[in-house]
């Protein structure tokens, strides 16, 4: 948009301007609780266009097991590949799919259904439970840095500023819940949904980027602060039953609807979700739009993600710096996109050119 | 009634405003009896003239796209202490080292193509090898940390003539300190490293040649050879186009 072009719409601005209060004539509420399970089937196809070689890829499929909120299912798949092999990496249990297929395959092609069953989920912070304690594997595991998301040097320093002066793990973690709502913003230019490299956002202070960026910093200012946190990689499958149109997805069609969230793990309580990344996407994209920290949909959006989300999405896996099994490439920083190989080189998994693959969602009724 | 006039050819600007809400505010002072008339009409374009000063700001006039390139940030002495040699693969897929480059004063440029302002600084960047023909300057672009494919097509696009190289791991670009992107560092024909930028800016600007021609004016003559540059990877338009654009 130019200036001429803006100038042009500013005889609707009186309209536009009264229109929020218009609007919301009811209090926005958005207050994920532990209530029914729902199922979905989630349709992932892959596409190799052009193949050369012995193309190969690795298709993410759900692996998260948590008794209070999420059950990964059965995984089926059909393909015209050599061979398709269920693969779990050793350090965080994250599954995948490695299909190859054999030289001169024409049209390699692989379709992969997942079932996955889900429910909201709220934690009571007002007083400790009885959650179990992490294991020492489970805790050095959660606490430990990965290679976007070191744990010492400015991470550290930044972390230490934040949890000044607070005194219990509840606060600690609310603080740097609070202080990355504060501090980042989503830029809507970022690709896919980040890289997360938490050392160049705090260095350059550039604090910008999208649920793989800010949920990253909050994982490590969190653990940097001695709270075991993860990554918690997956994708949106259904609308917002409270009617926040960015925090759910738009249609059956989830190809673009990957997103991160967060957990932070607090003695007495376990895990509990956090999702600021989340609270920065409603003030940039919920209706209409370009919303203040002070307006009542981010507010509640706020309120409720730190402790709370919605069981509109699937989780794949909490895994870091994962090597692709049977590739010669760099580990990827998260296991999210479906990835493929061509022509011994791996494709970019956010160009439709290279390789073309669509997710699609269903929901499943008893 | 004040009058917003529209000067031909632009659109109204921040004086007219301005206007507007002075001679409201002395019309006020002036008399009482119009005063609340002219009070509003005064507040409402002290808003009006917020809003569009504000959008001013925020959007390029019609037809004049702004530049991404810092227009005053200069080139800072190298302080670091790390000079780490690498070897990395080039877009082309051979293998090259920064030692084939001794000789020359080197600008070691760290991008991404995700990266805006690198892509106005990648045309700044093959401006100042087309104008550095014959002389001992090679820039070594380094992508940081993206597929292969991706990186051939951007630099298919842009018809780049000087070596584009490919930190996968991110191993040298850490081995470098480099925490943001773009960073262009200067090494002189020892690849001794005498310059820092951390911002995307205009190599062919007056100040910035003399910087890098002091460098290699201290090479003798004798001493130069041919410019790295000439052997770097080229990647024609053609070459890829099967891999498409974003």
């Amino acid at each position: 948009m130019d200036r001429r072009n803006f100038l042009k719409g500013t005889a609707a601005l009186p309209l536009a301007a009264l229109a929020p209060t218009i609007g919301f004539a009811q209090q926005p509420v958005f207050a994920p609780k532990p209530g029914p399970w729902r199922s979905y089937d989630l349709v992932t196809r892959v596409d190799v266009i052009n193949a050369i070689g012995q193309p190969q890829a690795w298709i993410p499929l759900p692996s998260v097991n948590e008794a209070d909120w999420f059950r990964s299912g059965d995984s089926t798949w059909t393909t015209n590949a050599a061979t398709a092999t269920r693969v779990r990496d050793p350090k965080y249990g994250a599954d995948m799919l490695h299909v190859v297929w054999k030289d001169g395959e024409d049209k390699p092609v692989v379709e992969v259904t997942s079932r996955i069953t889900t429910r909201d989920r709220a934690v009571d912070l007002s007083k400790p439970g009885q959650a179990p304690a992490l294991s020492g594997a489970q805790r050095k595991l959660y606490l430990e840095g990965t290679e976007l998301i070191p744990v010492n040097g400015i991470v550290k320093e930044t972390s230490n500023g934040i949890v000044a002066g607070k005194k219990t793990d509840v606060e600690k973690a609310r603080a740097i819940y609070e202080w990355v709502v504060e501090n980042t913003f989503r830029n809507a230019a970022t690709r896919g949904c980040g890289t997360g490299d938490i050392v160049a956002m705090l260095k350059t202070k550039n604090l910008s980027g999208k649920c793989a960026d800010l949920n990253a910093l909050y994982v490590g200012l969190a653990r940097a602060a001695g709270l075991p946190a993860r990554d918690v990689y997956g994708l949106r499958v259904a609308p917002s039953q409270f009617g926040y149109k960015s925090l759910g997805a738009g249609s059956a069609d989830v190809t673009k609807a990957q997103h991160c969230r967060a957990e932070v793990y607090l003695t007495g309580f376990g895990w509990i979700p956090v999702d600021p990344a989340d609270v920065r996407k409603v003030v940039l994209e919920e209706p209409p739009t370009k919303l203040a920290l002070d307006d009542p949909k981010v507010i509640a959006a706020r309120k409720a993600l730190f402790g709370s989300w919605e069981g509109n999405w699937l989780a794949y896996n909490f895994a870091h710096d994962l090597a692709l099994p049977g590739g010669k490439h760099p580990k990827l920083g998260f296991l999210m996109y479906p990835q493929a190989e061509n022509a011994g080189l791996l494709l970019d998994s956010l160009d439709p050119a290279s390789v073309k693959y669509t997710l699609t969602a269903k929901s499943i009724t008893a | 009634m004040v009058q917003i006039t529209a000067p031909a050819c632009r659109g109204p600007d921040a004086s007219d405003s301005v206007r507007t809400i002075v001679t409201g505010l002395l019309q006020c002072s002036a008399g009482r009896y119009y005063c609340n008339a002219i009070k509003t009409r005064s507040i409402i374009s002290l808003l009006q003239f917020l809003f569009i000063a504000s959008i001013w700001q925020a959007y390029p006039a019609n037809g004049a796209e702004s530049s991404q390139l810092a227009p005053t940030a200069q080139l800072r002495p190298w302080t670091g202490t790390t000079s780490a040699t690498f070897t990395l693969d080039d877009v082309g897929g051979e293998q090259r080292t920064l030692e084939s480059f001794r000789g020359h004063v080197v600008l070691l440029h760290f991008f991404a193509t995700w990266c805006a302002p690198c892509v106005e600084e990648f045309t700044s960047l093959q401006k100042l090898t087309d104008e550095s023909r014959g002389l001992p300057i090679t820039v070594v672009a380094i992508d940081v940390a993206e597929v292969d494919v991706r990186v051939r097509t951007f630099v298919a696009k842009l018809g780049v003539q000087f070596p584009v190289l490919l930190d996968r791991d991110r191993a040298v670009t850490k081995a470098w300190n480099v925490i943001s992107l773009p960073t262009t560092i200067v090494l002189d024909s020892n690849l001794t490293p005498r310059f820092i930028i951390e911002d995307a800016i205009d190599w062919t600007r007056t100040d910035i040649r003399a910087s890098i021609e002091k460098l290699y004016q201290s090479i003798k003559k004798s001493e130069r050879t041919k410019p790295a540059s000439a052997a770097g990877i080229c990647i024609s338009t053609t070459q890829h186009a099967s891999l498409g654009e974003d």
